[in-house]
C-alpha cells in the first residue's frame, strides 16, 4: 500500500513554523506511514532544518530570489521559474494539501499546487477566496478578527491535520544552572523596555547566586542587548552575564535551551523553541499577544499576562503609554523565577503567602493543563474570571462540540460581579441572534420551495435573497452591541459564503444547514450564560424570550 | 522594459480582462503565477533587486 502524501504550506514566521513542526510531529507519530512535505519561506524555515528534517520527508523552500534572480530578469523567465517550482511539488502527486497560513501568497500557492484534496485558504477559478473546511473557516473568522479564540495554535494545527492525540510527551533531561533570557519581541508593544528587564534580571541574579544568565537574540537585537548588559545596576553581576545576542544560530540556541533550567522571555520564536526542548519557561505576555493562542505548547510553562480590558489589543491600535507593561511587576516576575529555580510548588497558597496582592491584582498567571480538549490555560492565582475568560471557556465547549464532536464537561467559571453583568447582557444578544437565524432558516426554505416549483418566480426568489441579506446585516449589527457573540456571527458568515453546491437549490440547502447550526450554537451559548449567571439574575430560555425579542428584530 | 514595468503592465492587463469578463472571468495558471509573484514581492519587496 502506498504512503499517504500530505503537504503543508506554512508561509508565516519562524514561531509558526515551529508550531507547525510540533503538530506535524504528532501527526507522524499517529500515522508513521504518512509522507509529509513542508512548503515554507526559506528565511523563516531554513534555520530550523535540523528540526524539520526529523518530521518532514521533503522541504520546499520559497524564496523570491529564486524567481527573480538578477536585475535583468524577464517576467517570462520569472513565471517559468515559478512554474518549474510548482511542477516539482506536483511531481509528488499529493493526496492532501493543507495551507496553515492565512495570507495572500499562500492562497495563490495553494491554488497552483495540485492535490486530490485541499484544506485551508485558496482561490477559486475567478480569484475569489475559497475556504471549504470548517477548521480553516474557524481560523479565518475567529483568529484573524477576534481575541476570543480559546485554542492553542498547535492544537488548531493538529485538529486541522487530523492528528489524534493531544498531549506532548515529556522527557526529563539533565540541565545546568543556566537561565536563558530573550528580552526581545517583534514589536514594541510586545516587549518590556530595557529598564524593566534590568530590574528583573538584577533580582533574578541577586536571589539565585548559583546561576549564570545567557542573553540570546538575533543580529538586529544587538544594540538593545548592549543597553541591557551595560546597565550600571547589572555591573556587579557582569561575570555571570553572557551576552550571546547575534552570535548563535537557531540550532545553537536550541542546544543552549536543552541544557538550561529556565527561559524567561516574551512571546517569540525562542519561546516556541523552548517548547521543543521542554525547557521550563516564563513568558511575559504584553500588547497584542493572546496567551490562549500562543503559549508555548509544553507542560513546563507559566504565562504571566495583564488583567486589563484593553489586553490583548489589536496591532493597529495606537498606544503610547503601554499601560499593560506596568501591570506585570518585575518583583512578582522575579519571585516566580526564583520559585521555579528553587523547585517550589506554584499554586494558590504560594501566591497567597509569597506574593503581594498589590502585584497580583493586575495579572493572571496561566499554567497549561492538557486534556481531551487540548491545551487549556488555568489561572493558578485562582482570581475571579473576566467576561473574556468566561466567553473563551464557553467557546471552547461550543467549538469543541461543533468542530470536533467532543462533548466536554467543564466547570462553570467563577465570575466577578462586573463579568456576570456583561454575560447577563449578552443573553439578550443570544435571543436576538437566535431569532435572526430562525428567519434565515425560514427564507432559505422559501427559496428552496420556490426554486423546486415547475415554474419558479425569479422575483420571489430575489425577494427572499434580499431578506437573507437583511439577516446578515442585522447579525452584523448585533456584533456591535454584543461583541462577545462576534465569533459565532463571523464563523457562520464565512461558512455560508463558502456554501457547497452547484445550483441555487444546493447552495441554499447548505445555507439552511448553516443557519440551523448557527441557531443551535446560539442556543447553547444562551444556556451556558444562563447556567453561569444563574437563577439570581435570570432564569429563562431563548425560546421563552423569543416573543420579547420580536419587538427588537424585524426582518 | 524592467521587470517591475513588465509586472505592472501584466497586472494591469489582468485587471482589465477581469473587469471585461466580470465574475465569469476564469484565471489561468499563468495568471495565478503572476499573482503569486506580485504577492511575494509585496511580502519581501526589500529583497527584490531592481
Amino acid at each position: 500500500m502506498s504512503k499517504t502524501k500530505i503537504a503543508i504550506v506554512q508561509l508565516t514566521r519562524i514561531g509558526d513554523v515551529i508550531q507547525t513542526f510540533q503538530a506535524a510531529k504528532q501527526l507522524k507519530l499517529d500515522h508513521p506511514g504518512t509522507s509529509l512535505t513542508l512548503i515554507a519561506r526559506r528565511d523563516m524555515a531554513h534555520g530550523l532544518d535540523f528540526l524539520l528534517s526529523e518530521v518532514f520527508d521533503n522541504i520546499f523552500y520559497l524564496d523570491i530570489r529564486d524567481f527573480i534572480s538578477h536585475k535583468d530578469s524577464k517576467l517570462k523567465d520569472c513565471l517559468g521559474s515559478i512554474s518549474e517550482y510548482i511542477e516539482k511539488i506536483n511531481g509528488l502527486e499529493l493526496d492532501l494539501l493543507v495551507n496553515l497560513s492565512f495570507n495572500k501568497s499562500s492562497s495563490y500557492l495553494a491554488t497552483l499546487i495540485n492535490a486530490k484534496n485541499k484544506m485551508g485558504i485558496r482561490r477559486n477559478e475567478v480569484n475569489q477566496l475559497a475556504i471549504h473546511d470548517k477548521w480553516s473557516q474557524y481560523v479565518y473568522s475567529s483568529i484573524m478578527n477576534s481575541t476570543l479564540n480559546p485554542f492553542n495554535l498547535v492544537d488548531i494545527f493538529k485538529y486541522t491535520l487530523g492528528a489524534k492525540t493531544y498531549e506532548p510527551s515529556y522527557v526529563e533531561s539533565p540541565r545546568e544552572n543556566k537561565i536563558i533570557v530573550h528580552p526581545f519581541a517583534s514589536t514594541r508593544k510586545k516587549r518590556w523596555g530595557t529598564h524593566k528587564w534590568v530590574d528583573l534580571l538584577h533580582k533574578a541574579l541577586k536571589d539565585n547566586p548559583g546561576f549564570d544568565l545567557h542573553i540570546v537574540g538575533a543580529k538586529n537585537d544587538e544594540q538593545d542587548a548592549l543597553k541591557l548588559v551595560e546597565a550600571p545596576a547589572l555591573q556587579e553581576f557582569s561575570h555571570r552575564i553572557h551576552n550571546e545576542t547575534g552570535l548563535n544560530s537557531i540550532e545553537q540556541t536550541h542546544a543552549l535551551l536543552s541544557r538550561a533550567k529556565l527561559l524567561v522571555c516574551h512571546d517569540s520564536m525562542v519561546s516556541h523553541l523552548a517548547a521543543v526542548t521542554q525547557t521550563p519557561t516564563v513568558v511575559l505576555s504584553l500588547g497584542t499577544v493572546r496567551p490562549a493562542e500562543t503559549t508555548p505548547y509544553q507542560h513546563n510553562v507559566l504565562n504571566i499576562a495583564p488583567r486589563r480590558s484593553c489586553f490583548p489589543c489589536q496591532a493597529e491600535t495606537a498606544c503610547e503609554l503601554l499601560p499593560c507593561h506596568k501591570d506585570i511587576s518585575h518583583q512578582m516576575a522575579g519571585q516566580i523565577v526564583s520559585a521555579i529555580l528553587q523547585e517550589q510548588t506554584l499554586d494558590r497558597s504560594f501566591f497567597e503567602k509569597e506574593v503581594s496582592p498589590f502585584y497580583l491584582n493586575s495579572v493572571s498567571v496561566f499554567a497549561p493543563h492538557f486534556s481531551e480538549m487540548g491545551m487549556e490555560l488555568i489561572d493558578i492565582t485562582e482570581a475571579a474570571q473576566t467576561a473574556d475568560d468566561a466567553f473563551k471557556a464557553f467557546y471552547r465547549i461550543i467549538w469543541s462540540f461543533y468542530l470536533r464532536g467532543v462533548d466536554a464537561a467543564y466547570p462553570l467559571p467563577n465570575l466577578s460581579p462586573e463579568s456576570a453583568s456583561t454575560l447577563y447582557e449578552h443573553q439578550k444578544g443570544c435571543s436576538n441572534l437566535f431569532e435572526l437565524y430562525g428567519f434565515g432558516m425560514k427564507y432559505s426554505k422559501s427559496i428552496i420551495e420556490e426554486a423546486k416549483k415547475n415554474e419558479p418566480k425569479v422575483s420571489k426568489i430575489q425577494e427572499y435573497i434580499a431578506k437573507l441579506s437583511e439577516v446578515d446585516q442585522l447579525a452584523s449589527l448585533t456584533k456591535g452591541t454584543y461583541p462577545h457573540l462576534k465569533p459565532i456571527i463571523d464563523f457562520f458568515f464565512v461558512n455560508k459564503a463558502n456554501a457547497s453546491g452547484n445550483n441555487i437549490i444546493e447552495i441554499t440547502e447548505s445555507n439552511l444547514l448553516s443557519f440551523h447550526e448557527a441557531r443551535n450554537l446560539t442556543q447553547i451559548m444562551f444556556d451556558l450564560i444562563n447556567k453561569t449567571v444563574g437563577p439570581s439574575l435570570q432564569n429563562s430560555s431563548v425560546k421563552d424570550n423569543s416573543n420579547d425579542s420580536k419587538k427588537d428584530v424585524e426582518v | 522594459m524592467s521587470i517591475q514595468e513588465e509586472i505592472h503592465k501584466a497586472m494591469k492587463d489582468l485587471s482589465n480582462s477581469s473587469k471585461k469578463g466580470g465574475e465569469s472571468h476564469m484565471l489561468s495558471s499563468e495568471d495565478f503565477s503572476l499573482l503569486l509573484l506580485t504577492s511575494l514581492i509585496e511580502d519581501e519587496g526589500e529583497n527584490v533587486k531592481n
